[in-house]
């Protein structure tokens, strides 16, 4: 492959797409024309339709909606059975979050990177020179084990909430049991998996389960070869990223060998082109709406509806492309009908980036200052809610909504400072930066002691070096709140969760509670909180070095701003944040009296002189840097069955609707291993349908 | 200018309301009033506009729209009248930025019905207060000396644009006793455009502990009227230190020094060395020792300093989360 913006044209035809079985219909008319003639038109009862016809746009077996980790697997694995495919995407180009991820990918059970690296072997094409990074106990590990893993009642988090006990039981059977062939199915899609080193997040306490995905730094970008150029994998300069790349790779020495990089582009850019090669369609730029059902809440589902929705850089005017463009469907029409044959998959994420939808759970985050995590990247369509929205028009039935608040980092405090898209560090160089504008200065935990935060109206709220605090997430080795850790820990044990030993493991601070509370800018109806504010002086930053300049920081986006004085520091907030809503009427006051508690050493509101130690704010210039509370990802959603079949309000899986990723409730796991195997499940059951 | 994103309590400022010109009567129209918060508008500040109708004029004006206008007569918000509470109509509130210019201005307000014909016309006055000053103070020392000389500096901004330079301070210590007079300079402090600023030499008080004394900026012989500002100065008086804390910072990973940590004993504070070692006076007493800085959680210990002493403080990184958390 020599041009790497399109796939060879001689594999596309090796991958044997049949023209015929993905035809389009009706060109450019629309659904009032459509008549019970044309072929392609079903007789069918929607509220869309009173005439009882709809004008299908385009016919498929497989119509997937979203093209990220469970879509692109779904959509690979129906084409591999044979069906025709088409994934209707929102955004400009493919991968959904999967492609802003860090690819630590934890399957289990017994799978085939677990039994590599328990025999030392290294990778089929040798890139892996390192040894093993765990133990082979620590990676002796079969179905039932993992079941009991991710069903675990006993397990108590540092939260005092617990991540196993409410999962949905069918599901994480079908779960278990497709582990291992999923494993498989990515490293037969050009995945190339790193050394396993623990688990992830929600993936059980047992074993070690989660390796990363890499390529291989080379002179050209080669998925089938396993090499990427430094261009593109963003390494050549570290302040670009790639069009190839939203977030640099990571070095992946020690679990790899020299010259490998890992992150979500070694998992989403393999994928993407083996689905292309194996001729995937896609239509991008479209956000699908609404469900197309026999009748309102009865009979199979027939396709879907998907409205133009244009990514277009805001300072041009022009459209953004996907980087590799073989199989695009190029349709710039309002309205798409889309008829599934067999089915459609839901697999456009959660709801995240909904603050209506979330709001269900914390009221208080119903703010829209505060954004999901890659929201540059995926623009406002990702993480809206749209799979379950749609879901539950037809009759569909949601599953394990409160487990959102058990994850620890479905909602928390960045410390990355400065920018909208707090929770990833994406450069100039990937065509989506120009949503954000700027890096962010990443301070880390420590560097909370540099500084006063404050609300929208200037005041303190909490002490600040606790407010980045997260508890850790119940994972192998058990760094969660299990008293036994790595192969120490028993499954299913009662004292894994006595009272006497959760008080001990307690460590949840709650300063992100006492940011989004109520304070004097909170007004009718909504009470908003509003931004949150970190405030220093030019001392800080010759304590600290901070790089307080493009790209890390904008003048631009209003997420960043320097001043002569306190005063003027607080009108330039106001007038130039844009969720600003009141001014800052008490920095003055606030910075004044804690220049007070600085010289007295002591904070008589947060205590903070406990922790650690306190600076004025008095050298000017003034700076002030956006804190953000990200909501990272949805572990409620909707209600499915092993299959990964939608599950309606009576219990019966509604025909031809599945549904998998964080579009799916009832799974307490956090990304891509749930994303994946669900995937896997839904296309592998959606290509069978007749 | 801010758009209106909720409704805002709107305070009646008295002060502020126009005096109707009898009912209903001559061209005036349908009378109203125009409420206006807060009841002291800051030069530049946020200013809320709302148009109230009283019950028995309300029927005229139900589908009526405000349009409010700036002393140059220049339109600057629409409103439609959508609050129908207790027989009363009101407005949707408009925010905008207020002039900079202290004292009165006499804005006005038009009600339009639907087809824009004019059904009431109002002036109201909006009354800017004087222009505040800005001060800051900075490189104060974190202990002084009992009776020992100490400098600190000042600086002066009007955010309203007028230019600080010349303009006179006052330092008062706690008894209110004046300790030092000056202006500050001709020149902006490095990195700001409008910071007038001056080092001013001071001399410690005799009586040990915490005092604060007072900075003042005083009103400026200036054609604009400008509201004195004042600020405490922290000021920390301690015996002459008689024990030396030798501190070596190490990352407790690797036994790699140090440099540049922050050694915090309240209130005296310095930097590690290249070697990660610093020295700090002190007088003997109970002191909580922090050392920190980036990439390290702060180390803390707490104790009685009685003679010359060295601590060694293991620094751990700032790696609460593995990887794995942080992807997670
Ligand atoms: C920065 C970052 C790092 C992460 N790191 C890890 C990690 O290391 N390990 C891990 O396990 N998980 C990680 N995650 C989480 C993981 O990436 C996600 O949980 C996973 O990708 C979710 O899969 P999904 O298929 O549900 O959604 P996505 O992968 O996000 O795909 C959803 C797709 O649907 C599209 N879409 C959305 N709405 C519509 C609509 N209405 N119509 C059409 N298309 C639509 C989107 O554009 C997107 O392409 C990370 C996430 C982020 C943001």
């Amino acid at each position: 492959m020599t041009d790497k913006r399109s796939i060879d044209d001689q594999d596309f035809k090796e991958g044997s797409l049949n023209r015929r079985d993905f035809f389009r219909v009706g060109a450019a008319a629309g659904m009032t024309a459509a008549a019970a003639a044309v072929p392609g038109t079903v007789m069918a009862q929607t509220s869309e339709t009173p005439d009882g016809t709809i004008h299908w746009d385009y016919e498929v077996d497989v119509v997937i909606a979203g093209g990220g980790c469970a879509g692109l697997t779904a959509a690979i694995r129906a084409r591999d059975a044979g069906a025709s495919v088409l994934v209707v995407d929102q955004n400009y180009d493919l991968g959904g979050r999967m492609l802003h991820s860090g690819s630590y990918l934890s399957l289990g059970g017994g799978d085939a990177i677990q039994l590599r690296d328990m025999a030392g072997a290294a990778d089929a094409e040798g890139f892996i020179t390192v040894p093993p990074a765990e133990d082979p106990p620590e990676l002796d590990d079969n179905i039932e084990l993992l079941f009991t893993d991710v069903t675990d009642w006993s397990v108590v988090d540092a939260k005092a909430q617990s991540p196993y006990r409410y999962n949905e039981r069918e599901m994480m059977r079908a779960w278990a049991e497709n582990c291992p062939p999923t494993r498989q199915f990515l490293m037969d899609n050009y995945v190339r998996f790193t050394r396993i080193s623990g688990t992830h997040g929600g993936g059980g306490l047992s074993r070690a389960r989660a390796p990363y995905c890499f390529l291989m730094l080379g002179d050209r970008t080669d998925i089938e070869a396993g090499t990427i150029t430094a261009e593109d994998a963003g390494v050549a300069d570290p302040e670009r990223t790639s069009p190839f790349a939203p977030v640099q790779m990571e070095d992946a020495t020690s679990f790899v060998g020299p010259n490998a990089v890992r992150n979500g582009v070694a998992l989403a850019r393999p994928l993407e082109y083996s689905a292309r090669k194996k001729g995937v369609m896609f239509i991008l730029h479209r956000s699908f709406n609404d469900l197309i059902r026999e009748r309102p809440f009865d009979g199979r589902v027939l396709g879907l509806t998907a409205t133009y929705s244009p990514r277009v850089n805001p300072d041009t005017g022009i459209r953004l492309e996907s980087f590799w463009q073989l199989g695009n469907v190029d349709d710039r029409r309002e309205v798409l009908n889309i008829r599934a044959r067999k089915a459609v998959i839901l697999a456009s994420g959660g709801h995240a980036g909904n603050p209506e939808v979330r709001s269900m759970f914390y009221p208080a985050l119903r703010d829209p200052a505060f954004p999901t995590s890659g929201s540059a990247l995926q623009g406002s369509g990702g993480q809206d809610a749209s799979a379950l929205k749609a879901a539950l028009k037809i009759g569909a039935n949601m599953a394990g909504m409160q487990q959102n608040l058990s994850y620890p980092t479905t909602f928390h405090i960045s410390s990355r400072l400065g920018t909208r898209d707090a929770y990833t560090d994406m450069m100039p160089g990937h065509p989506t930066f120009v949503f954000r504008k700027s890096t962010g200065v990443a301070v880390g935990n420590a560097g909370f002691e540099e500084f006063i935060a404050v609300n929208q109206v200037g005041k303190r709220f909490f002490n600040e070096v606790r407010l980045p605090k997260r508890p850790g997430a119940n994972r192998y080795p058990g760094d969660g709140a299990a008293p036994g850790q790595g192969l120490d820990h028993t499954p299913l044990d009662w004292r894994n969760c006595s009272a006497e030993w959760i008080r001990k493991s307690y460590t949840y601070d709650h300063g992100l509670d006492a940011a989004v509370a109520l304070n004097e800018g909170s007004r009718a109806p909504h009470y908003y909180s509003g931004p949150l504010w970190a405030i220093f002086d030019q001392d800080a930053i010759d304590r600290t070095g901070w790089e307080i300049r493009f790209p890390y920081v904008s003048e631009e986006n209003g997420y960043y701003f320097k001043s002569d004085t306190i005063d003027d520091l607080a009108r330039q907030i106001y007038a130039g944040h844009p969720y600003s809503r009141v001014p800052l009427g008490h920095l003055s006051t606030t910075v004044t009296t804690w220049n007070g508690y600085v010289a007295a050493g002591a904070d008589p509101e947060f205590e903070r002189e406990k922790d650690a130690p306190m600076y004025a704010i008095a050298k000017p210039p003034f700076y002030a840097l956006s804190i953000m509370v990200i909501w990272h990802d949805s572990y409620g959603g909707l209600r499915c069955n092993g299959r990964q079949q939608v599950i309606d309000m009576q219990g019966v899986p509604i025909p031809g609707l599945y549904a998998g990723g964080e579009a799916v409730g009832g799974f307490n796991k956090h990304g891509l291993g749930k994303g994946h195997v669900q995937g896997f499940i839904a296309g592998t059951h959606a290509a069978r349908e007749l | 200018m801010k758009a209106t994103t909720s409704d805002t309590p709107a305070n009646r400022s008295p002060g502020l309301e126009p005096v109707l010109d009898g009912d209903a009567d001559t061209d005036r129209g349908v009378p109203f009033i125009i409420e206006t918060s807060p009841a002291t508008i800051e030069p530049g500040a946020e200013i809320v506009m709302t148009a109230f109708v009283a019950p028995e004029h309300a029927q005229a004006l139900f589908h009526a729209t405000v349009l409010f206008r700036d002393a140059d007569g220049a339109p600057i918000g629409r409103a439609p009248l959508t609050d129908a509470r207790g027989g009363a109509l009101r407005s949707e509130p408009v925010e905008r930025v207020a002039p900079d210019a202290p004292g009165s201005h006499a804005f006005s307000a038009v009600m339009e019905g639907p087809g824009g014909e004019v059904l009431g016309k109002q002036d109201f006055c909006v009354a800017i207060a004087a222009h505040p000053i800005a001060l800051t103070l900075w490189d104060v020392p974190h202990a002084v000396e009992q009776g020992a000389g100490f400098q600190v500096t000042l600086g002066i901004k009007c955010p309203c644009g007028c230019m600080a330079e010349g303009w006179a301070f006052r330092i008062t210590d706690s008894a209110g006793q004046i300790v030092a007079e000056g202006q500050t300079g001709h020149d902006p402090w490095p990195g700001t455009s409008g910071l007038y600023h001056a080092t001013v030499a001071l001399v410690a008080p005799d009586s040990l502990g915490a005092q604060d004394w007072t900075v003042t900026a005083l009103v400026p012989d200036h054609p604009t009227p400008h509201i004195q500002r004042s600020l405490p100065l922290h000021l920390n008086v301690q015996t002459a230190p008689e024990v030396t804390l030798k501190v070596l910072a190490v990352d407790a990973e690797t036994g790699a020094p140090v440099p540049r940590a922050r050694v915090v004993v309240h209130p005296y504070r310095t930097f590690t060395d290249a070697q990660g070692r610093a020295e700090v006076r002190l007088p003997r007493g109970r002191f909580t020792i922090f050392v920190s800085g980036p990439p390290y959680f702060a180390f803390k210990t707490t104790g009685e300093v009685k003679d010359d002493m060295s601590l060694t403080a293991e620094m751990y990184v700032d790696r609460e989360f593995t990887d794995a958390d942080a992807w997670a």
